[in-house]
C-alpha cells in the first residue's frame, strides 16, 4: 500500500493549496473593479498576474485534492460535485487569465460576466469542500436560534436521538446500521471494498471479506468485524484505522446484536435483553427495554375540551396525564355522585386510564358504565358501599393493572371476577369480607397478582 | 389606551421586559409561525381548570402524586443501622489510613484529634426478607419490611454541617434563600385539594440538638403562598388561624370579602404580585378553619391503627402521631408532607444516643409504609427517609468497648424510600470495605432531588423561576434522574 500512502501524502496538501486561489482570484477581480470605479486610464500589470497565480495554485489544489478524494473517507456525491466543480474553476482561471492579458480585445460585459462566474464558483466550491471536511451543521451548528429558525436547521447538537419503543425499533436498520455507516462505510462499500469486504448492504455483509466471515451469529469469537473492532488501537490491524474508534456504547451494542443471532430483520422487541445492554440501550438510544405501562402505549388524540369542562361542571376533577399525554386522570370527591354522572363519563371512556370514585356514595350497578372503559389502568373504589355484584361489571378490562377494593362490601365470590381481569397485577381487598385463605389460593394460581389483605 | 402605568410598582426590568422586550417576542412570534399567535391551545383549557399549577400538566404521566418525606434531621449513623461493613470490626481502634481518608476535611470536632480510631458497630446485622437486604436489631420493625424499600447506599453531599446540609438537601443549595422542594412541587403542579395547602411541614415537638430552621421549609423566591405550612400539636395546629373571641365564622367572612375588594384595589394600583399571594393566604387559611380541626381530629382512627404505630402515637406532637398525621394528610391529596425528627446528631454516647432514636421512629416509620400499602395508597405516593449526611467510621472522642462517637461525613449515607415509580426490595451503590468512600454508583443530592422531581412528572430542567436576571431551578445546574432505582 506504498502507492496509496504517497498519495495520500500528497492529497493531505489540499487543505493548504485550497485557500489560495479563493486569495489570488478574489484579489485580481477586487483590483480590477477598483480602477475601473475610479476610471484609471492604464490596466495594473498586476491583475493577470494575480490570475495566473490563482490559476496556478487551483491546478494544485485540484491535483492534490483528487488524491485526497482517493482516501475514501468522504462521501461519494458530496465529492463527486465538489471535485468537478473544482477542476472547470482551474480551466476558468486559465481562460480568464487569458482573457485580462488583453482587457482591451474582449468586451466589459464579457470581464464582468466571467468575474460574477468565478466568484460565485469560487463560493460554492469552497462552501463545498467546508462541508466535507467539516460537516453540513458546522457553520450554524452555533448560530443563535433565531438565525437557526429562519434558516430552517434544527439545533440538535447535543441531544441524542430518541428512538420509539422496543417493538418499532429494528436493531440493525436503527442501531447498528448507523454506526456501519459512520465508522466503516467509507473504506467497505461497493466501489472501495478494502479487505473484500462492502458494508453498505445486508448480504454482502453476511458474505464476508477476505478474512472470512465479519459476522458470525451468535459467535463473537469467530466474528472477524468485532475481533478489528476490539483490538488494541495500536494494532496495525485495528480498525477503524482512522483515529474514529467506536465507542464503549457502540462496542456494546454490536456485541450485543451480534451475540443474541445478528438478526437483520427484528425489532429490539425480539433480542433477548440482559441487564448489562439496558443502561447502553437507555443512554445511547434512548430506548427503554423496561415493559412500559399501558397508559404510556397508548396514542390517542386529545379528548374535546368541552367534554372536559362539561365533566368538571358536575364536579369531577379532571388531569391530562401529561403534556404529550392526553388520557385522563379522573377523580370525584363527595356524597353527591350520581349515576347520571358517572354516564357523563362515558363521553371520555377511551381517554380515562386512572379513576377515582373512593369515599363516594358509588353504588355497584352505576359501574355497569365503567365495563367499557377500555384503557382504564387504576380503578380506587375504596371505601365505598361496592358489592360482589358491581366487581362482575370490572371483569372484561383487560388493561386494569391496579384494582382498590379495601373498605368496601365484597366477599369471596368476587374474586372470581378479579381472576378474570388479565392484566390485574394488584388488588386491594384490605377491611372487606375476603377470606385470607382463598385470596392466598388465588394469588398463588394467578401468576402476577398480588392480593393485598393488609394487617388484621 | 392605558396610560396610568407608570403609578404601578413595577421594576424598571420588569417595565422592559413586558414593554418592549414582550411586543418583540410578541411580533418574533408571529413572524415565525403567524398561527402559533391565534391558535388556542386545548391542553392549556384543561390545565386551567385544572389543579393551578404553572406547569397545568406534568411534563410526563407522575407516577408519584404526593410525597411523604420522612427527614431525620441530625445525621443517622448509617454504619450502625444499614452498610455493614465487618472490617471496621475487624479494624476496631486503628488509626483510619491516610489512603482511606484522601483530602476529605473534617469538621473542627474531629479534625484536632490525635488518632482517628476506627470503630465498628456494636450492633448485630443481619440479612432481611427476599432480597436480603441488611439491617442492624436497631430497626426491628423496618427490618420486617425491607422487600418493600428501596435503597440508595451511596448517597453524598458537599456540606459537612447540619444547617448547610438540611438547607442543601431541602432546596439545592447551601446557602439560604432558594425554595425548598414542596415549594417547587406546589409552584409546578398546584393543589388536588384546595382545602388544605399543598406542601405541609410537620416536625416532632420537644427534640432538640441541632439546629432545624423554618427556611427548610420557605418558599425563596417563589410566591409567598407556596411556603410550607407548620402543623403543630396542641390546641393551636396552625397558628393564628382560629376566629378572635367574639367573632364568628359569618363575620370573619364579610371582612375578608371587604379585605378583598380593597387588596384588589391595591393591585389595580401598584401590581405588586405579593398581593395576590396575601390574598390566596387569606383565602386558604379561612377554608383551612374547616379543613385543618378535621384532620387533627383523629378520634375515628382505629385502637388497631394506634396499635401498629405504637403507643407513642396516641401522644400529639410525637413522630408516630406525626406518621399517623401524615397519611391523613396524604389521604387527602396534600402533595408535600414533610415530617421532620431531630436528634440524631450522635457525636458522643452514640450506642445509647441511637437506641432512643430508633425507638422513637423505627415502629412509626414501618407502620406508615404497611398502612399506605393496605390502603393501596403506595400506587401513587412516594415515602422518603433519610438525613442530610453520614457518620464517620471512626470515633469522635474517646472509643471504649461499648461507647464511642461519630462525627459529620459528607462522603456516604443511606436514604431509602417506598412507594410509587421505584423498584422495591432493591439496593442501589455501595461504599468501599471501610465505609468511608462511595465505591460504586455515587448519587449526590441533586440527583436524588432530580430522581424526586422526575417521580411526580417533572423534568427538574425545565420548571425554573426567573429571579435576580437568571433561571433558577431546584438542582440548579446539576442533577441527574437516577434511572436504575426507576421501576
Amino acid at each position: 500500500m506504498i502507492a496509496l500512502e504517497f498519495s495520500t501524502f500528497l492529497g493531505r496538501f489540499h487543505p493548504l493549496f485550497v485557500h489560495l486561489p479563493i486569495g489570488f482570484l478574489i484579489l485580481a477581480i477586487l483590483l480590477e473593479w477598483l480602477e475601473s470605479f475610479r476610471k484609471a486610464e492604464t490596466k495594473s500589470k498586476l491583475i493577470p498576474i494575480a490570475w495566473l497565480l490563482g490559476a496556478i495554485s487551483a491546478a494544485a489544489a485540484a491535483f492534490s485534492g483528487w488524491w485526497l478524494g482517493e482516501t475514501g473517507l468522504y462521501e461519494e456525491d458530496m465529492l463527486f460535485s465538489h471535485r468537478w466543480l473544482g477542476i472547470a474553476l482551474v480551466l476558468f482561471a486559465f481562460i480568464g487569465w487569458w482573457l485580462k492579458k488583453n482587457p482591451k480585445s474582449h468586451s466589459k460585459f464579457l470581464q464582468n460576466g466571467f468575474n460574477i462566474a468565478i466568484l460565485l464558483m469560487l463560493s460554492i466550491e469552497g462552501h463545498k469542500g467546508g462541508n466535507l471536511t467539516h460537516g453540513e451543521t458546522y457553520l450554524t451548528e452555533y448560530a443563535p436560534e433565531s438565525i437557526q429558525e429562519i434558516l430552517g436547521v434544527s439545533a440538535d447538537k447535543d441531544t441524542l436521538t430518541i428512538l420509539g419503543t422496543p417493538d418499532s425499533v429494528l436493531v440493525f436498520k436503527d442501531l447498528i446500521q448507523p454506526i456501519f455507516k459512520s465508522k466503516c462505510i467509507a473504506c467497505h462499500n461497493n466501489k472501495v471494498k478494502r479487505g473484500g469486504l462492502n458494508m453498505a448492504h445486508t448480504d454482502s455483509i453476511q458474505l464476508g471479506g477476505d478474512g472470512g466471515l465479519a459476522i458470525a451469529p451468535g459467535n463473537l469469537e469467530e466474528s472477524e468485524l468485532f475481533r478489528r473492532i476490539t483490538l488494541p488501537q495500536k494494532n496495525i490491524k485495528f480498525m477503524p484505522p482512522t483515529n474514529n474508534a467506536l465507542t464503549y456504547d457502540e462496542i456494546k451494542t454490536i456485541e450485543w446484536w451480534i451475540s443474541k443471532g445478528a438478526s437483520y430483520e427484528d425489532a429490539a422487541s425480539k433480542f433477548a435483553v440482559d441487564e448489562n445492554i439496558k443502561p447502553v440501550l437507555l443512554r445511547r438510544f434512548g430506548l427503554d427495554m423496561n415493559p412500559k405501562p399501558w397508559y404510556e402505549t397508548v396514542t390517542i388524540a386529545p379528548a374535546d375540551s368541552t367534554k372536559i369542562a362539561n365533566l368538571i361542571k358536575l364536579g369531577f376533577s379532571v388531569n391530562t396525564l401529561g403534556a404529550t399525554n392526553p388520557l385522563l386522570d379522573i377523580k370525584y370527591t363527595g356524597k353527591d355522585l350520581t349515576e347520571e354522572k358517572i354516564k357523563a363519563l362515558e363521553e371520555v371512556k377511551n381517554h380515562i386510564t386512572w379513576l377515582s370514585l373512593a369515599r363516594t356514595n358509588v353504588e355497584s350497578d352505576w359501574l355497569s358504565s365503567i365495563s367499557g372503559f377500555t384503557n382504564l389502568t387504576r380503578l380506587q373504589l375504596e371505601n365505598t358501599s361496592i358489592s360482589d355484584n358491581g366487581v362482575s361489571y370490572l371483569s372484561g378490562l383487560s388493561h386494569l393493572e391496579s384494582l382498590n377494593l379495601y373498605g368496601t362490601n365484597v366477599t369471596d365470590s368476587s374474586l372470581v371476577d378479579i381472576q378474570k381481569m388479565n392484566g390485574l397485577k394488584r388488588v386491594y381487598l384490605w377491611g372487606t369480607k375476603v377470606k385470607s385463605e382463598t385470596a392466598k389460593n388465588i394469588s398463588e394460581n394467578k401468576e402476577g397478582l398480588e392480593i393485598i389483605l393488609g394487617e388484621g | 389606551m392605558c396610560t396610568h402605568n407608570h403609578k404601578k410598582n413595577y421594576s424598571r426590568r420588569d417595565f422592559l421586559t413586558k414593554t418592549s422586550l414582550g411586543m418583540g417576542a410578541l411580533s418574533m412570534a408571529s413572524m415565525l409561525d403567524p398561527m402559533d399567535l391565534f391558535s388556542n391551545n386545548k391542553q392549556n383549557l384543561v390545565n386551567s381548570l385544572g389543579s393551578g399549577g404553572v406547569l397545568g400538566n406534568p411534563h410526563f404521566p407522575a407516577k408519584v402524586k404526593r410525597v411523604i418525606y420522612l427527614f431525620q434531621s441530625g445525621a443517622p449513623s448509617q454504619l450502625d443501622l444499614f452498610d455493614y461493613k465487618p472490617l471496621l470490626n475487624k479494624m476496631q481502634g486503628q488509626d483510619l489510613p491516610k489512603s482511606v481518608q484522601g483530602e476529605q476535611r473534617l469538621t473542627g470536632m474531629s479534625s484536632g484529634q490525635a488518632t482517628l480510631p476506627i470503630a465498628g458497630t456494636i450492633f448485630d446485622f443481619k440479612q432481611h426478607g427476599d432480597s436480603g437486604a441488611w439491617m442492624s436489631n436497631l430497626m426491628p420493625h423496618t427490618a420486617k419490611i425491607v422487600d418493600e424499600l428501596c435503597f440508595i447506599k451511596s448517597m453524598y453531599t458537599e456540606a459537612i454541617n447540619h444547617d448547610p446540609a438540611v438547607t442543601f438537601f431541602q432546596t439545592g443549595s447551601q446557602l439560604p434563600g432558594r425554595p425548598s422542594i414542596g415549594s417547587w412541587v406546589s409552584y409546578g403542579l398546584g393543589t388536588d385539594n384546595k382545602n388544605l395547602p399543598e406542601f405541609v411541614v410537620l416536625v416532632t415537638k420537644d427534640k432538640f440538638g441541632q439546629p432545624l430552621y423554618s427556611k427548610a421549609w420557605g418558599n425563596g423566591f417563589l410566591p409567598s403562598q407556596h411556603q410550607g405550612v407548620q402543623f403543630r400539636s396542641g390546641k393551636d395546629p396552625v397558628l393564628y388561624l382560629t376566629n378572635p373571641p367574639g367573632i364568628d365564622g359569618k363575620s370573619r367572612r364579610e371582612q375578608l370579602n371587604h379585605l378583598q375588594k380593597l387588596e384588589q384595589l391595591n393591585h389595580n394600583d401598584v401590581g405588586d404580585p405579593e398581593i395576590l399571594a396575601r390574598m390566596a393566604q387569606y383565602e386558604m387559611a379561612f377554608r383551612m378553619q374547616t379543613s385543618v380541626p378535621e384532620i387533627m381530629d383523629t378520634k375515628d382512627e382505629s385502637d388497631a391503627t394506634y396499635e401498629m404505630y405504637g403507643e407513642d402515637s396516641r401522644k400529639p406532637g410525637t413522630y408516630a402521631a406525626n406518621c399517623i398525621l401524615a397519611r391523613r394528610l396524604a389521604e387527602r391529596d396534600v402533595k408535600f408532607i414533610q415530617v421532620y425528627h431531630q436528634g440524631w446528631d450522635q457525636h458522643g454516647n452514640l450506642p445509647n444516643a441511637i437506641k432512643i432514636q430508633c425507638k422513637e421512629t423505627d415502629q412509626a416509620t414501618a407502620a406508615l409504609i404497611t398502612d399506605l400499602k393496605q390502603r393501596g395508597m403506595l400506587e401513587d405516593t412516594l415515602v422518603v427517609w433519610g438525613g442530610e449526611f453520614g457518620r464517620t467510621n471512626y470515633s469522635q472522642g474517646k472509643l471504649t468497648p461499648d461507647n464511642f462517637g461519630r462525627d459529620h461525613h459528607p462522603k456516604c449515607f443511606t436514604i431509602f424510600m417506598a412507594g410509587a415509580g421505584i423498584k422495591k426490595g432493591f439496593t442501589l451503590g455501595a461504599t468501599d470495605d471501610f465505609g468511608y468512600n462511595v465505591a460504586q454508583r455515587p448519587v449526590h443530592v441533586h440527583d436524588f432531588q432530580a430522581t424526586l422531581m422526575h417521580l411526580l412528572g417533572v423534568d427538574h430542567e425545565r420548571l425554573t423561576f426567573k429571579f435576580q436576571g437568571r433561571r433558577y431551578r431546584l438542582t440548579d445546574v446539576h442533577g441527574d434522574v437516577v434511572k436504575e432505582i426507576l421501576a
